[in-house]
């Protein structure tokens, strides 16, 4: 009996320390775009993206680009990040409402995520945005994305 | 003396499949699972209408249901023992771990038919994006492990006390709430259509936490068992 107590207390103490770090990697702070750029250690951090700033080198797998804040109402006044991330670009990038990356800000300002996470928007419409539906309305619906 | 392991795995198959077959004559355990579910996904689905939840709600919409089906129906294995009194005649012929080992393979095929069932009804009903379905399976599988380790040493604590559903789900809570918000965040990753790699802490720390608590019960269950 003895022995099965040891190898049992062995285990669980083995398995706590290990979901333990795991489950402390695992909670990352969420932060505004002001801090990010400014922080020390990894955070997470959503924004918009800019279309128009993204530069994507296909060969060293480079994407850049630079994000808002999504709850801005003045285009004009609203944080910008650069963010600099290396991997492969998910498909639905190009569609994406916003983005949460997690990393932590480089020397030179730009924001290194080592994640991104594209968020999508939950119902695709067609082209003239009416939901299809069986009861056909009128005119376009006001459901929202 | 020592125990031999085939002996142990034909005991504790025989410890499942009589709670199978008792539970297949009368189904109360699976009946207030299902209902308790399916109702609480219609009147979810009957209020959302056309619209739909951002996915940590959704996610924890999800494992409140499983979380409340888990306390109404998983602390029948030991429950339903002392009702009968047919306590002291397992006591008698099995060994604690055979027992032990019986009853969580019980939950854990309750659990998972309600897994199986839920599923595609969440997905319909509430029109969740069907974002890494491998992924969510996933996260399924090792959140009902997860739930059905903690739950089955607690059922055996409370089996012998007054209010029994009541101090199942206080002395649960505890135990659940860790795995829980693992669950909640590793199933909105995967609604949100996330790569394997983005998810893996939350899945370290519940495999971790099925292994802790399996171990923990199998050590601390004699001691429960007769006491």
């Amino acid at each position: 009996m003895r022995a099965n107590y040891i190898i049992g207390s062995v285990i669980i103490v083995a398995f706590l320390i290990w979901g333990g770090t795991s489950f402390l990697e695992s909670t990352v702070q969420y932060v505004p775009i002001s801090k990010a750029s400014v922080s020390t250690r990894t955070v997470q951090v959503i924004g918009a993206v800019d279309f128009e700033t993204v530069q994507y080198d296909r060969e060293n797998l480079r994407l850049e680009f630079v994000i808002t804040n999504p709850e801005a109402t003045d285009d004009q006044q609203t944080d910008k990040l650069s963010v600099l991330y290396h991997g492969t670009v998910p498909g639905n990038f190009e569609q994406a409402t916003s983005v949460v990356l997690k990393g932590m800000p480089n020397e030179d300002g730009v924001f290194e995520a080592t994640q991104m996470l594209v968020k999508c928007p939950s119902k695709y419409q067609g082209e003239g945005g009416e939901i299809q539906d069986m009861n056909k309305h009128q005119g376009p619906t006001t459901d929202s994305l | 003396m020592p125990i031999n392991s085939a002996g142990l795995v034909s005991r504790a198959y025989a410890v499942f499949s009589k709670d199978l077959r008792l539970e297949m004559r009368t189904r109360y355990a699976i009946n207030t699972v299902l209902l308790f579910s399916i109702t609480t996904l219609a009147v979810v689905s009957f209020s959302l209408g056309q619209s739909s939840l951002p996915t940590n709600l959704l996610a924890s919409l999800f494992w409140i249901v499983m979380f409340f089906s888990a306390v109404a129906a998983l602390a029948q294995v030991f429950v339903r023992e002392e009702e009968s009194q047919t306590a002291l005649a397992l006591r008698l012929t099995a060994d604690p771990t055979a027992v032990y080992l019986g009853k969580l393979f019980f939950n854990l095929s309750l659990l998972a038919l309600l897994a199986i069932i839920v599923t595609p009804l969440f997905f319909i009903l509430t029109d969740a994006p069907t974002g890494s379905i491998g992924l969510f399976i996933l996260v399924l599988a090792l959140g009902v492990t997860g739930l059905c380790s903690a739950t089955t040493l607690v059922a055996a604590i409370i089996s012998k006390a007054t209010a029994k559903s009541a101090l199942f789900a206080v002395l649960c809570f505890p135990l659940l709430i860790l795995p829980l918000i693992l669950l909640v965040t590793a199933s909105d990753l995967a609604l949100s259509s996330a790569l394997i790699i983005d998810v893996l802490g939350p899945l370290q720390a519940l495999i971790a936490y099925s292994v802790v608590m399996t171990t923990a019960s199998l050590m601390l269950f004699k001691f429960v068992w007769q006491a």
